[in-house]
């Protein structure tokens, strides 16, 4: 039972994460037709750019407080705004309705983002622990709850709910949805198909981001192969 | 004063030279037909007036302004309305997101201009909560309509709007026509003689890509002859 407990726990962590990291992908995919290579990268780019200023800020004042930690997340969220719209407006807008053209070109972006951070922050893994406040464990039934990992949990769900609530009742939303079923119709109603493209590659660059960033001390640390 | 001017468009699809020259007026307050076989060119004249198939010659005037150049998204902003030939509406929302997601702005104006729809087209206030992909064909074609006009739009293009439907839809589209004419410009492309005389009041004929004789309706309803010729129909 014990076992079971735990592995259950430890599997939604692991499964939230990788929530943030597929439903940027998939947002991409789904409702622009594009073959992102690159997402993995990005995910790595906002790991190491939200962790930079987590320890940062945490290193500047000694304690590696949960405010130095929301400094990180702010930093892994402006990332992917930059990263994600600087991206789709110099490379994949390029490709559109192309997928050989988005294998290679997002392929390239992969390595140029790989040799970036190896450039900023070098080739050595960076070791990363959560802040006290969120660190640590409650003993259930002989089950430890670790504590970031209920965070993770409880943070993947917020992202779950606003995504849906997004998507189901917002009028872009609707608009990403009304897009992903058909393009030319939605331009014909008067909306502006690239910006909407725009802004779903920077939220799903931006998801992806804050993923990684999450990723780090789950795992203890950063790595470049991640991406 | 002329809505909407097409000078000699030419469009091609890929590498087929689609339009050769279509040229037409469509005046103000009145509902303009074009007429044509399958293949003359008519869902592609509708498609390159909304930058779908953007032409490559000749010029379109939308009330005196040149359009020819614009993207899609800008052209229906500046007034033209668009249903397509297979209504495109978005299967997977509901009728009212469907309407909501054509809604330029959510105001006071759009509201009341959905109430009026709804008045228009009381079958798809029987189904508002339905999604598109569960209506049935006629109502598939109302709510293509509905939301082509939830916006304020002076010009309304409709590609064949009674394809597929069963005769009593065919009435219920043709009914909402001839009050949404009243206030809005209408093209229209439509297969079905009948109806598009019943509502139409000048014409305009496409073969081959090319525009080949206009007129009143009332001419070509007298002419059997040239309905024969161009049209296939007695």
């Amino acid at each position: 039972m014990e076992l079971h407990l735990t592995l259950l726990f430890n599997g939604l962590a692991t499964g939230m994460l990788i929530f943030l990291l597929a439903a940027g992908l998939s947002l991409i995919f789904g409702l622009m037709s594009v073959l992102n290579f690159a997402h993995g990268a990005l995910f790595m780019f906002g790991a190491y750019a939200g962790t930079w200023m987590y320890l940062l800020f945490g290193g500047a004042a000694g304690d590696y407080s949960i405010l130095a930690f929301g400094m990180g997340l702010i930093g892994a969220i402006v990332t992917g705004i930059v990263l994600g719209y600087t991206v789709e407006r110099t490379t994949v807008r390029q490709v559109y309705g192309n997928h050989l053209r988005q294998i290679l070109i997002t392929t390239g972006v992969m390595l140029v983002v790989g040799e970036l951070v190896m450039l900023i922050w070098g080739s050595n893994l960076i070791s990363v622990q959560p802040p006290p406040a969120i660190s640590g464990f409650t003993e259930l039934m002989n089950v430890r709850f670790h504590h970031y990992r209920i965070f993770i949990i409880g943070f993947g769900l917020l992202v779950l709910i606003s995504l849906l609530l997004m998507l189901k009742k917002s009028k872009i939303g609707l608009v990403v949805r009304a897009g992903v079923e058909n393009k030319e119709m939605v331009q014909a109603l008067g909306i502006n198909v690239r910006k909407i493209f725009t802004f779903v590659f920077v939220f799903g660059t931006t998801l992806a981001c804050v993923g990684g960033f999450l990723w780090g001390p789950f795992q203890g640390q950063i790595n470049r192969i991640w991406g | 004063m002329t809505m909407l001017q097409v000078r000699n468009i030419e469009t091609y699809i890929q590498e087929f030279h689609i339009l050769q020259g279509v040229e037409f007026d469509v005046p103000e307050q009145e509902v303009t037909v074009l007429l044509g076989r399958n293949g003359a060119g008519k869902t592609t004249t509708m498609r390159s007036i909304m930058g779908l198939n953007p032409a490559t010659k000749g010029d379109i005037l939308f009330q005196g302004e040149s359009i020819r150049e614009l993207p899609p998204h800008v052209i229906a902003k500046k007034g033209i309305g668009y249903v397509p030939e297979d209504q495109d509406i978005f299967s997977d929302l509901t009728v009212q997101e469907n309407l909501r997601v054509a809604k330029r702005k959510e105001n006071e104006k759009t509201e009341e201009r959905e109430k009026w729809i709804l008045e228009l087209f009381p079958d798809l206030k029987i189904a508002y909560t339905r999604k598109g992909g569960n209506l049935s064909g006629g109502q598939k074609q109302m709510l293509s309509i509905a939301r082509a006009l939830v916006n304020e739009t002076p010009l309304l293009l409709i590609d064949e709007p009674s394809k597929g439907l069963a005769p009593i839809m065919v009435e219920k589209v043709m009914e909402a026509l001839n009050v949404i004419k009243q206030t809005t410009t209408v093209l229209l492309v439509e297969q079905n003689f009948r109806m598009a005389s019943k509502i139409g009041e000048r014409f305009y004929i496409l073969d081959e890509g090319r525009t080949v004789h206009h007129g009143q309706m009332r001419q070509l309803e007298e002419d059997k002859e040239l309905r024969q010729k161009y049209l296939g129909i007695a």
